[in-house]
């Protein structure tokens, strides 16, 4: 066991700038989660503390050691690979073995190790199989198998459970979480679906584009997104984003094409600057409801059902908001003129999650108030969070 | 491949099927014509080699021709089996040695000239052994290897080693990457990795280029002419070229001599045979 040091980490693949700085600090024993669209350098960042990639710039420890000069097998990690390369002439028992006894461990240790993790696996009725008589689900565990018997300092998946149906991904996923919990390894799990980010990591990495959006756990990035990006990306659907202007004189609004929202006392300090300026207003869909609101904060909003799905347990409603219910305040009215244009031309529709029972159909026109509470505003320019 | 090819015939109309099977019919006979000739002239006695009859076992057939070429001492036929075998089989040995870290190297890494050289490795391939005769003639002398079982084992490797490279490129390509990153990681170096995952598995590849490189070996004529002057160092091919007297050729021997010697060959292709079929296909497709 062992914790992991990124330092400025860069990758390029010739002129291709891939990983452009990282700066990463994964605690011994945590299980983190790496998880970004596809292409953004997840893959890369795993080969590279693996040794299968030579870094560009930067640094990589590995407890105190630094690993950058050193062949994958003097890194004492095992990684799981998303096509589980399983070796296919070999059986179940030797794929497993494999890694022990190039190591020189003795036989009869071999063997108590691999039947001690067949047996955590449920693989024992499988060891005298060939990969290819074997369940993509059964794979998968012998990979993970491959990995655990060599008792290494990190673990490294990448998307391991890609491959498998949405049933057997929740059951492998609980399962992994259990192993983690029993064997206490640091682990870096690679993926791209935020469900398994969500429920796997202690800690979840967000990547894009070869950069660190935000570090932190699940509810830290679902909660506290560091920027639009994180914010859009973790979430599904996906948080709404509103064009909007910060107007008023102590009282500061949010002015959409459509329609205006008043800015909770609290967040005014954090606005102030923004004043008359664009910002992206954000609201996730389960913060949306139905209803009258109160009429001073919670301002109703008018909007018009444009698609309706129906999923057991909730609905998700596809809203978009009619044009003209817009009062600008005078002071800043000629100010707000040119740039509100601009705003009217983008159309203002959004997705709400809402009761089952709700009574609303496809065309009516219904009232939905926002939760300001849980909304977020990020800068036009640099997306950074403001609140 | 057979398989997929009977599998695709089954959705055809009974026309094209009947037609397909015709012409398979037609070329089976064409190429089994001759050979079973050359059974029937071996079986016949000597006074009737030039018979016209035409059914395939003689009525007075004999085993008289097999016997003059399998124990007659003047005949040598051991010793031409010994030769060629020996020839062959150190051919296909160092072939196979050679080409597989040679396809290795193509396959996975990358290296200035990797592309020319492999261009330049095929086009080898289109100058027919007749042509290089000559220079391959000079080299040996130079290098007193006239006479010598190396010198032509030298000259068979130079056809068999090119071919074998790209079959075996071709082959290691289909091979996934992940599997050698995996061994890496689980303690092998680049060269462990290559030994215990990579050969292993590329059995069928290694199998064939064995199989082709043996058969360059096996049947090969002009250069062996030209190479070897001494009778007891003849192979096959050179050997049964001396049952052709100058006015008079004993052809029930001669055809005897011939099926006795595809019979290593047959025995080859059948051991080797399903692997030629999956084999070939697997290093075709790349992917
Ligand atoms: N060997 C390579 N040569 C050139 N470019 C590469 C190489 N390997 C990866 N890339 C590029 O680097 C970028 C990041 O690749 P990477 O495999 O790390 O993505 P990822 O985040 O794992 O994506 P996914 O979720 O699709 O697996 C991609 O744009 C890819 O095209
Ligand atoms: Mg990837």
């Amino acid at each position: 066991m062992a914790e992991v040091r990124l330092v400025n980490l860069a990758k390029a693949f010739g002129p291709v700038q891939i990983l452009k700085g990282i700066d990463l600090t994964i605690p011994d024993g945590e299980f983190v989660v790496l998880l970004g669209p596809s292409g953004c350098g997840k893959t890369t960042t795993l080969r590279l503390i693996a040794g299968l990639e030579e870094a560009t710039s930067g640094e990589i420890f590995i407890g105190e050691r630094k690993v950058n000069d050193l062949p994958p097998k003097e890194r004492d990690i095992a990684m799981v690979f998303q096509s589980y390369a399983l070796y296919p002439h070999m059986t179940v028992f030797d794929n497993m073995a494999f890694g022990l006894r190039l190591h020189g461990v003795r036989r009869e240790e071999v063997d108590r190790r691999v039947m001690e993790a067949a047996e955590m696996l449920e693989l024992t009725p499988l060891l005298a199989r060939k990969p290819r008589a074997l369940s993509g689900g059964q794979r998968q565990r012998v990979a993970v198998g491959r990995a655990i018997v060599r008792n290494p300092k990190v673990f490294l998946m990448d998307e391991p459970l890609s491959n498998l149906d949405a049933k057997l991904r929740v059951q492998t996923r609980v399962e992994l979480s259990k192993l983690h919990m029993k064997l206490g390894v640091t682990t870096i799990y690679v993926t791209h679906d935020q469900m398994e980010a969500m429920t796997l990591g202690n800690l979840v990495v967000i990547m894009n584009q070869g950069i660190i959006q935000q570090m932190g756990t699940p509810s830290d990035v679902y909660d506290r997104p560091a920027n639009k990006f994180v914010a859009g990306f973790v979430g599904s659907p996906p948080m709404n984003f509103f064009p909007a202007l910060v107007d008023g004189e102590e009282e500061l609004f949010f002015q959409m094409a459509s329609f205006r929202l008043p800015v909770l006392p609290e967040r005014c300090a954090a606005l102030a600057p923004y004043r008359g300026k664009d910002v992206v207003f954000g609201i996730r869909p389960e913060d949306i409801n139905m209803g009258g609101g109160d009429g001073a904060v919670h301002i109703p909003v008018t909007a018009k059902v444009d698609v309706l799905e129906l999923l057991g347990a909730e609905i998700f409603l596809y809203l978009s908001s009619p044009e003209g219910i817009f009062v600008a305040s005078s002071a800043s009215q000629k100010l707000l003129s040119q740039k509100f244009l601009k705003l009217k031309a983008t159309a203002v529709s959004f997705i709400a999650r809402v009761d089952p029972s709700t009574p609303a159909k496809e065309g009516d026109s219904v009232q939905v108030v926002f939760n300001l509470g849980r909304s977020h505003a990020f800068d036009a320019d640099s997306e950074r969070a403001i609140y | 491949m057979a398989g997929t090819f009977f599998k695709r015939a089954k959705g055809d109309s009974s026309f094209k099927r009947l037609l397909i099977n015709l012409i398979l019919i037609v070329a089976c006979a064409a190429a089994l014509y001759p050979v079973l000739r050359v059974i029937t002239v071996s079986l016949r006695p000597s006074g009737s080699v030039f018979s016209m009859d035409l059914s395939l076992i003689p009525p007075d057939a004999t085993l008289a021709s097999y016997q003059s070429i399998l124990f007659d001492p003047k005949v040598g036929f051991w010793t031409w089996i010994g030769n060629s075998l020996m020839v062959s089989v150190i051919t296909a040995m160092v072939a196979l040695i050679l080409a597989a870290p040679a396809a290795y190297a193509f396959s996975r890494f990358k290296f200035a000239g990797k592309q020319p050289g492999l261009i330049f490795l095929l086009v080898t391939q289109f100058f027919p052994a007749t042509m290089l005769l000559l220079p391959l003639y000079m080299m040996l002398i130079q290098l007193s290897l006239i006479n010598n079982f190396w010198g032509l084992i030298l000259c068979y490797m130079s056809i068999a080693l090119p071919f074998s490279i790209w079959i075996l490129k071709g082959y290691f390509d289909t091979i996934p990457n992940d599997l050698e990153e995996a061994a890496y990681i689980d303690g092998t170096t680049p060269l462990g990795a290559f030994f215990r995952v990579i050969l292993p598995l590329s059995t069928p590849a290694l199998s064939i280029t064995a199989l082709f490189s043996f058969m360059t070996a096996w049947s090969e004529f002009i250069i062996a002419r030209v190479v070897l002057q001494k009778q007891a160092l003849f192979t096959w091919p050179l050997g049964t070229v001396t049952l052709q007297g100058a006015y008079y050729t004993n052809w029930g021997p001669f055809s005897a001599a011939a099926v006795l010697i595809s019979i290593p060959v047959v025995i080859l292709f059948l051991l080797t045979s399903k692997y030629l079929v999956s084999g070939l296909t697997l290093g075709a497709v790349k992917g």
